[in-house]
């Protein structure tokens, strides 16, 4: 009878190890995902600072010559003789 | 006209997409707080330990799996709102358009301004007599120039070019006339350039010929030479006399 109680004893503590490192195992999946999710993260912001960079030169180049096209412009506008006679 | 306002209502929509979606992953957030809560005051509660933590663990799965869905939604719509470049393009191309008609008008103003000037009933001429003739020292002096490094020794050697200048002519420069002009040196034609800017009829100087320093000291010597073969003469002709 102590015997049989000590190895359903054995046995439920066999069976609480595996169940703790079934839990261990789930729980480190986890942290890999969301380290994973981390990564991902970090590589969007630079992914999309990096592009939002480009395109801000770009916008300025576009002000620029937008800029120097209204001087142009006024500066034509500004003597309007030469289009009259 | 209609490209734009389909271009207006497709930024429209995903800006719309995009907001909608970091709504939810900010909504998200507090949910999985609630969530974490509400299985911890469970898994205390309960007396059947291992179904709570059965259903935190696929909670937890469910939870992970909707996370990275939304972030995927909203990286994608940020991707998809930074990388439509298709507005640049166009703003670039509406530029260039600009800048080729302003280039276009301003030709045309150049043209209509050069045949105002070609058609005017009174051309302007420049007479010759108010033509400075190309004097040879302005070569020397340029000569100077270009073997000297010094400025200030360049601008002592231009008043010496202009003393000489005073020295071998009594008169200026500027009351000869082209047709009488001063012989400033032998073998050497003069050029006339125009001094005013603007159209001239008269034809085109040639190129004044290239000397080296040298040549004209040799050249100098022998006017020297030839200067006092002179005097000798004239001293047997007083002599004789």
């Amino acid at each position: 009878m102590a015997r049989a109680g000590g190895i359903t004893n054995a046995v439920n503590v066999g069976i609480a190890v595996q169940a703790d490192w079934e839990n261990r195992e789930f729980i480190s999946h986890i942290s890999l995902n969301v380290r994973r999710l981390f990564d991902f993260l970090v590589q969007f912001e630079a992914t999309t600072k990096s592009k939002l960079a480009s395109l801000n030169g770009k916008l300025d180049t576009l002000e620029r010559r937008l800029e120097l096209l209204e001087v142009q412009v006024g500066t034509a506008s500004a003597n309007p003789s030469l289009f009259t006679n | 006209m209609q490209s734009s306002e389909f271009w207006s209502q497709k930024d429209l929509v995903s800006d719309f997409n995009f907001d909608k979606s970091l709504k939810e992953l900010r909504e998200l957030r507090s949910q999985l707080h609630h969530a974490a809560d509400y299985c911890e005051s469970t898994f205390l509660n309960a007396k059947e330990k291992k179904v709570a933590v059965e259903n935190t663990k696929e909670y937890i799965c469910r939870a992970v799996v909707t996370v990275v869905d939304h972030l995927g939604c909203v990286s994608e719509n940020i991707n998809g709102l930074i990388s439509k470049t298709n507005a640049f393009s166009e703003a670039d191309i509406r530029i260039n358009c600009l800048k080729q008609r302003f280039l276009l008008s301003q030709q045309f103003v150049h043209n209509l301004a050069l045949s105002r000037l070609r058609w005017r009933e009174i051309i302007p001429r420049h007479h010759p007599r108010y033509l400075s003739a190309p004097n040879t020292e302005t070569e020397k002096s340029d000569e100077d120039l270009r073997d000297s490094t010094n400025v200030a020794s360049t601008k002592i050697i231009d008043k010496k070019v202009v003393f000489k200048i005073e020295d071998d002519m009594p008169l200026p420069l500027f009351a000869y006339t082209y047709s009488q002009k001063p012989a400033l040196s032998k073998g050497e034609t003069n050029s006339v350039l125009p001094v005013r800017d603007g159209f001239s009829i008269l034809s085109k100087s040639p190129n004044p010929a290239f000397h080296f320093q040298e040549t004209k000291k040799k050249l100098r010597s022998r006017r020297s030479l030839h200067g006092s073969d002179i005097l000798s003469l004239i001293r047997r002709t007083k002599r004789t006399a």
